[in-house]
């Protein structure tokens, strides 16, 4: 079943991953040998490299792939409207039989819309910020169904309500900036459904969204799908999500599809190799706390014998920089410390929204939480976009200054610190934050910005920082002759190993991970993890991690907060509050991991 | 009733800035003009006079009381500021005729061509996006968008002078000077337009250009709408806020060029007035026009940021929707 691109050339290429005996009319769609380049200053880049797959009636066929693999490019080559620079090269795209290729601009827009819908990625930018949500629907209607003006307003206001928005008539008169991203997706689930069409393609269309967003979303378009008995192309970096909702999957990986076949096949018993390993970092479908790896343990023990180590502190270990005297200790190594690094009580932070047309209303972004990091060990902070999770850890890391609560540092209380003694406790508390692109000067080297915190502390001269970023770029398994290059050149998970590596530059004991790799590629995602693991150990650190992805957080955490609107609901051990969950939302939030249908 | 309170909390604002606009821009000009080496009212009999006039002191007592230039310079900033407010701009030194008279006079022939020049400039602006954004080819997209930063390289003296010669002399089909006939206001108004087009589609194109790899265009493209439609319906108004914000500032380049403008094609007009007053050294005149430019140019940023709160329904005042649907909206 396995079909690699340069073999479909001869034409019998699109095989069909339906099975055999589907004739070619059960068949929507047939992609042949299709291959897409970019124009670039350099030449073209093949983005999509001689793909072939079918898309049988009524059936969800996903496509799977990491960044980079051209799934969205073949998501636009499918209504052939590609980004600037953008060609199809060779292979043709047979929509009911009929070739989308030679088809001039003013056929293929009746059947844009018309008889192939397309949801696309981003709910917060796809729908026009000028125009009424109704109206946007009934553009659609009236383009395809020649609808005259009532009759598509009153068909829209029925869409919103197939698509399960409440209140259907006062949304349809409001403005997208007026919905959230959940009903703004469903808005656009409704005009890519609006004209009833046979084929709908959706490119990652809830990954801009919430879980359990995500979930309602994707149970909105399997009705959809069930009772108007569309075929679906559902473009996702979420093998979880495809095992769920689709019925064949095909792996995208470097413009080519890599394997392909029936959802329970490709899952069950991946035979290529980019598969196996998609599925075994997938972090909803594999779910286990991670454990530090040989070579981490190795390193611990190596340490243990070094002449620097002190027993007093059990859970921390000096490790093995201490011993290699680069890295400076951490500044209380020796000293006792308390058992648990951090505390926070009572915090409150609230902040006043201003609203339209004066007046303001007060949110409570934190609403009294309270929590214990015990040392050398990852307290989790769970909980969906608006839950408050971010400012706690602001706050938490003395970033943002809370209304009231306290915070303390290794038993000192630190809720008031300022100026210097405040700058001191950076030495102790550092941040590693979600967008790798966004927390690197582009404008540095890599050495420069792993040894910033060391020249801001005045720590050793500069061939001595240089030495320290070089063995961190080790520690975090890059290539030290990476030093000298800039943050653009290099992948999202190679900057977030750089900003690791700057976070444990100056020695800390707690480093706040704020959603570190929820940006990343999921087998991205899986390295990084392990990677945190391993260097708790080494460096005896302790971790509060921040994060929307409980399948993540189940990767690592040791104790789990779940937070909804500014409040801890249910707090405890990872297992108790995962095995066991006690809140009516944490088992929500369980249920709606995708990837739990298929396992 | 709250959405009288929005508004009025929204509106008293921007008025209070309008009123600083205009009192800053009054004071600025009283202090640039009094403080200017040598007698005002002297420098003026002077200029018209020519240099070797003799005044009898008692005579130039009782013009100083005529001009409005007689006591303290506080009495004068605020016996002028009063009554500014009340519509009375003084008298001219050079003509003897009221200011407001003379500005009434002249206004009309500046609005003309300036409105002229500020519809020219904008229409051929969308057109040439237009053009540019469903250009089939990209050298030919490329080719259009090169085109107007050419009204801006080429000062209004030199494109007024080669329109007059083409158009008027060759052709003979527009006259090159004058203000009577609205034939006489087309010259003038193209070359107005030319920077002030070329002004307005710097932003208005990038605008679109920008907007038009925007996510939005792309459902909109995925739902079928023809390129033309995705122009007017997509495009065009979110476009159209960015280069709302520029418009305001071309009115301020507007009073400016009509000053070039109307001396090349020997019109009436507020700019040559100016011009005339400035070198007259009449400063009841240079003080008034300022003040009433000053004015317009307040008022049409006032406008600016009105209208935006209709375009944009994200700052929209309490327009229209149901505010139960509001609350509900999450975030």
């Amino acid at each position: 079943m396995i079909e690699h691109g340069s073999g479909a050339k001869t034409g019998s290429g699109a095989n069909s991953v339906a099975g055999d005996g589907a004739a070619a009319d059960d068949n929507i769609l047939v992609v042949r040998d299709l291959h897409v380049s970019y124009a670039t200053r350099s030449g073209p880049v093949a983005a999509v490299r001689g793909i072939s797959f079918v898309v049988p009636r009524g059936k969800i066929v996903a496509i799977v792939g990491e960044s980079g693999s051209g799934k969205s490019t073949t998501s636009q080559a499918l209504i052939r409207r590609l980004a600037s620079g953008g060609r199809i090269d060779s292979g043709s795209i047979e929509f009911e039989g009929r070739d989308l290729g030679p088809m001039s601009e003013r056929e293929l827009r009746s059947i844009r819309g018309g008889r192939i819908g397309f949801v696309p990625q981003d709910p917060s930018k796809s729908l026009n910020p000028l125009m009424r949500v109704g109206d946007q629907i009934a553009e659609a209607l009236r383009l395809h169904l020649k609808l005259d003006k009532a009759a598509a307003a009153t068909e829209a206001v029925r869409i919103l309500a197939e698509v399960g928005l409440p209140d259907p008539d006062a949304r349809a008169t409001q403005f997208p900036h007026e919905l959230s991203g959940g009903m703004r997706q469903r808005v656009l689930i409704g005009i890519a459904w609006a004209c009833n069409p046979q084929l709908v393609i959706a490119d990652e269309p809830t990954s801009a969204l919430d879980v359990t967003v995500q979930r309602h979303v994707l149970d909105n378009i399997d009705e959809l799908v069930r009772r108007h008995n569309t075929s679906v192309v559902l473009v996702t970096h979420d093998l979880a999500v495809a095992a769920d909702r689709a019925d064949y999957v095909a792996v995208m990986s470097n413009g080519e599809i890599v394997e392909q076949g029936t959802t329970e096949q490709v899952l069950s018993s991946p035979t290529h190799e980019y598969t196996k390993k998609l599925v075994e970092s997938a972090p909803g479908l594999a779910s286990r706390r991670l454990t530090p790896s040989l070579t981490a343990l190795g390193e611990q023990q190596q340490s243990s014998a070094g002449k620097l180590f002190t027993h007093t502190r059990p859970a921390q270990p000096a490790g093995s920089a201490t011993a290699s005297g680069a890295i400076p200790a951490h500044s209380g190594a020796d000293a006792a410390g308390a058992t648990n690094i951090l505390e926070v009580s009572n915090l409150v932070k609230t902040f006043a929204l201003r609203r339209q047309g004066g007046g303001s209303q007060v949110l409570r972004a934190v609403d009294d939480v309270s929590f214990v990091v015990p040392r050398g060990s990852t307290f989790s902070i769970v909980g969906e976009s608006g839950s408050g999770k971010t400012t706690t850890a602001r706050i938490a890391a003395r970033i943002a200054s809370a209304d009231s609560g306290t915070v303390s540092f290794d038993g000192t209380d630190v809720t008031s610190l300022s100026g210097e003694a405040l700058r001191q406790l950076r030495r102790r508390v550092q941040v590693v934050y979600q967008n790798p692109f966004g927390s690197l000067d582009p404008k540095m080297s890599i050495e420069k910005i792993i040894a910033e915190p060391l020249r801001a502390f005045r720590v050793g001269d500069r061939t001595h920082r240089a030495e320290v970023a070089r063995e961190l770029l080790e520690h975090v398994s890059l290539s030290p002759s990476l030093a000298q290059r800039r943050p653009t050149e290099l992948s999202g998970g190679q900057r977030q190993r750089v900003a690791i590596a700057r976070s444990l530059a100056i020695g800390p004991e707690l480093i706040v991970l704020d959603e570190p790799v929820s940006a990343l590629d999921v087998s991205v995602q899986e390295q990084i993890l392990q990677l945190l693991v391993d260097l708790q150990v080494q460096f005896g650190l302790s971790y509060l991690f921040i994060s929307h992805d409980l399948g993540v957080i189940r990767q690592i955490s040791d104790h789990i907060a779940v937070m909804r609107s500014g409040k801890v609901l249910e707090a405890g051990t990872a297992h108790d509050v995962l095995a066991n969950p006690q809140h009516e939302y944490t088992r929500e939030l369980l249920a709606a991991i995708p990837g739990q249908r298929a396992v | 009733m709250t959405q009288v309170k929005a508004w009025a909390g929204y509106l008293l604002p921007k008025l209070g800035q309008f009123l600083f606009v205009v009192v800053a821009t009054y004071t600025l000009v009283f202090v640039l003009v009094h403080f200017l080496p040598g007698d005002p009212l002297i420098a003026a009999l002077a200029a018209k006079g020519g240099a070797s006039t003799v005044i009898d002191p008692a005579e130039l007592d009782a013009l100083r009381v005529q001009y409005g230039l007689d006591g303290t310079l506080w009495q004068q900033y605020f016996g002028h500021l009063i009554a500014a407010a009340q519509g009375d701009l003084g008298i001219s030194i050079a003509t003897g005729v009221p200011v407001t008279e003379m500005i009434g006079r002249a206004f009309p022939f500046s609005v003309q061509i300036a409105s002229l020049a500020l519809l020219f400039g904008v229409t051929s602006a969308v057109l040439i996006t237009f053009l540019a954004y469903a250009a089939p080819w990209p050298w030919l997209r490329q080719l259009l968008l090169q085109i107007p930063p050419f009204g801006i390289a080429v000062p209004a003296f030199l494109s007024g002078l080669l329109l007059i010669s083409v158009f008027a002399f060759t052709l003979g089909w527009l006259p090159s000077a004058g203000a009577r006939s609205f034939d006489a206001a087309i010259l003038p108004a193209i070359t107005l337009a030319l920077p002030v087009g070329a002004l307005f589609f710097q932003v208005f194109s990038s605008a679109v250009l920008e907007a038009q790899n925007s996510p939005y265009v792309f459902t909109a493209v995925a739902k079928g709408v023809p390129p033309r439609r995705i122009f007017t319906k997509h495009l065009l108004r979110n476009a159209l806020l960015p280069s709302i914000t520029i418009l305001g500032l071309l009115i301020g380049y507007l009073a400016g060029g009509t000053a070039v403008v109307e001396t090349v094609f020997s019109r009436d007009g507020i700019g040559r007035m100016t011009v005339n007053a400035v070198l007259a050294r009449d400063i009841n005149v240079i003080q008034g026009v300022v003040l009433v430019v000053g004015a317009i140019y307040a008022l049409v940023n006032l406008l600016v940021d009105v209208a935006y709160g209709f375009i944009d329904p994200r700052t929209r005042i309490g327009g229209g929707v149901p505010s139960r649907a509001r609350l509900g909206a999450k975030k």
